[in-house]
């Protein structure tokens, strides 16, 4: 069990350390249920909401670069009372808690998604994102406006140039814990289109710099630090809790190879098979399950299901 | 059974309180059950270069995506990391002794034996419209693969076919497509021969633009069929196809978000054929 936030009557607990970071993995979790096991997930993050709705971006939205991607959405999402109608029940029903991110447009509209969210029964935290721009006046501003509508626990995604300053802020006004960092944004030309576009940039070179930004916030920070940014494989989530993070989350992987989250939530949350020993490299992978590879033992040995013999067991010491 | 039929009735729009979108509309052929995308993998078993810029990969892929229908794509990555860091929409052309059939860019370097991870079925088959006899292809510089194994298909079951090429789509190999299909060449103001006629004739109409243009071209298209209509334009009448960059292909990115009337679509899951009908073009 993990103490995702700081400790107190409303602190959340997670059994898992890996989840989806915000824009990644829909507003439930409905895009990735046939692909990943997401109960093997510590919690769910919800695509950026705010108070009231948004309609995508005009011009290209997604343009590749050489070892990533830029993404330019414009936060679409239906407004804080339409989401919580049309998702609300799912949020309740779900296996894992539901972190809502809401967008840190003006504290008056924090303040009302807040105190919206507040009262739907699915939502176990909130994860406030702050804009690039935005100084330690302005969050303090807004978490004193969430805090003021609101008992679940908040978490604090502050941008990645400047998550030191605003870490420091965020714990000073009360959150709960601190998300390191969000994508950073970035201007690339179109191909197709040859415009200039700006958006957020996801890839796995943003690793090295979001794994420092973790460590220094790590080091000053009485909250706890959850690492995001670059993580593709299990090896880059175990850097960021090694620099100070408590749990991380997964982005731009999620969509490249949907499997991979689980993984690194399996490899993560000591779920993961241990390679048997002697078991040869087509009877084990990373990630794979005790019944995928008792499954290929039977295959392998042609034996019938009630006839199985248990796994391998480690070789006696000579 | 009980999984498909829950995803099914998911994702036919009951979750946006919308069940009216498909209801006049079957499936090509009469069959509307959707498959959830799976993570698969596939070989490539053989490349054929097709023209200067084209290539058909014949992928043997998982027996699941034997039920695939025209409009569905795959989107794919090579396992050993490509060129490209997201995965690419590779368009089926039509599936061959058990083989599927892709076409993608020449450009692309792949080699038979290689292995792809795939990420399919992504999207719907296009929904053609019941008793459906003549059909009105509209390729607007945009290569028409998309519609390679839909002509195909509506070819066999003896429905009539014209297919309007204008702008990139007149570099398009011909032998690629179905004998039976009628072909008319649109000039540089996107008009052709017996326009009207055409318009009037078909009794569907699906166009192809390229991502950057959609809008513009398709409501273009949209106003020229409304005022050619006396009456109003029917329910799945007239569509279009989008095929945005994809970030995700599964919905989650909301990149491919098509701003409609009533609620908002997703070229990924909703897509790629959207009725026109149900767009907000402006």
């Amino acid at each position: 069990m993990i103490e995702l936030t700081r400790p107190g009557k409303t602190s959340l607990v997670i059994d898992n350390p890996v989840m989806p970071a915000a824009g990644t993995f829909g507003f439930d979790h409905a895009p990735y249920r046939a692909l990943i096991d997401v109960g093997k997930l510590g919690a769910v993050v919800t695509n950026p909401l705010t108070w009231r709705p948004r309609r995508v971006a005009r011009g290209p939205r997604v343009v590749p670069l050489p070892s990533g991607v830029l993404i330019h959405t414009g936060l679409p999402n239906p407004g804080t009372n339409r989401a919580i109608k049309q998702y609300g029940a799912r949020w309740a029903r779900s296996e894992v808690p539901v972190i809502v991110h809401v967008v840190a447009t003006s504290p008056a509209d924090v303040a009302r998604c807040a105190n919206a969210l507040d009262r739907c029964e699915g939502v176990a935290a909130l994860e406030i994102g702050l804009h690039d721009q935005a100084t330690p006046d302005d969050v303090a501003q807004i978490l004193a406006a969430a805090e003021a509508n609101t008992l679940l626990p908040l978490l604090v995604r502050v941008p990645l140039y400047q998550a030191v300053p605003l870490a420091r802020a965020a714990e000073a006004a009360g959150a709960g814990a601190l998300v390191i960092a969000a994508p950073p944004r970035g201007t690339t030309r179109d191909p197709e289109t040859g415009q200039l576009v700006g958006g957020r940039i996801y890839g796995p070179w943003l690793k090295a710099q979001a794994l420092r930004a973790t460590g220094q916030v790590a080091q000053i920070a009485g909250i706890p630090v959850i690492g995001s940014g670059g993580i593709h494989s299990p090896d880059d989530a175990r850097d960021f809790i090694e620099a100070g993070a408590i749990a991380v989350q997964v982005d731009s992987v999620t969509w490249t190879q949907p499997h991979m989250l689980e993984v690194i939530a399996r490899n993560l949350g000591g779920l993961e098979l241990t390679r048997a020993v002697g078991a040869l490299s087509d009877e084990w992978e990373p990630g794979m399950g005790q019944t995928m590879r008792i499954d290929r033992e039977r295959a392998r040995r042609g034996t019938p299901p009630e006839d199985d013999s248990p796994p391998d067991k480690p070789l006696p010491p000579k | 059974m009980r999984i498909i039929l829950v995803w099914t009735v998911w994702s036919s729009g009951v979750r946006r309180g919308h069940q009216d979108t498909w209801a006049n509309l079957q499936f090509y052929p009469a069959r509307c059950t959707l498959w959830p995308m799976r993570e698969t993998q596939a070989i490539i078993e053989r490349v054929r270069r097709v023209s200067d810029t084209l290539q058909q990969l014949h992928l043997s892929v998982d027996p699941s995506l034997a039920q695939a229908q025209a409009g569905q794509s795959l989107f794919a990555a090579p396992l050993n990391g490509g060129e490209s860091y997201l995965r690419e929409q590779w368009i089926p052309v039509g599936l061959r002794e058990g083989q599927m059939v892709v076409e993608i860019p020449s450009a692309h370097p792949y080699t038979p034996g290689q292995v792809v991870s795939l990420l399919a079925p992504l999207g719907r088959a296009i929904p053609l419209r019941p008793h459906l006899q003549h059909m009105l292809l509209i390729a607007n510089d945009a290569l028409p693969t998309p519609f390679v194994w839909l002509a195909g298909d509506l070819c066999a079951r003896g429905a009539a076919v014209t297919l309007v090429l204008g702008g990139r789509a007149l570099a398009y190999p011909l032998e690629l497509l179905p004998a039976e299909v009628e072909i008319l060449r649109a000039d540089t103001d996107w008009r052709w021969p017996d326009q009207v006629e055409t318009l009037t004739w078909a009794d569907q109409v699906i166009a192809l633009a390229p991502p950057y243009a959609c809008a513009e071209v398709y409501a273009g298209l949209y106003d020229t069929i409304s005022q050619l209509r006396v009456q109003n334009v029917p329910d799945g009448y007239v569509f279009g196809l989008y095929y945005y960059r994809l970030a995700c292909g599964t919905g989650a990115c909301l990149a491919c978000q098509i701003p409609g009337q009533k609620y908002d679509l997703l070229a990924c899951t909703d897509g790629p054929a959207v009725d026109l009908k149900k767009v907000a073009f402006r």
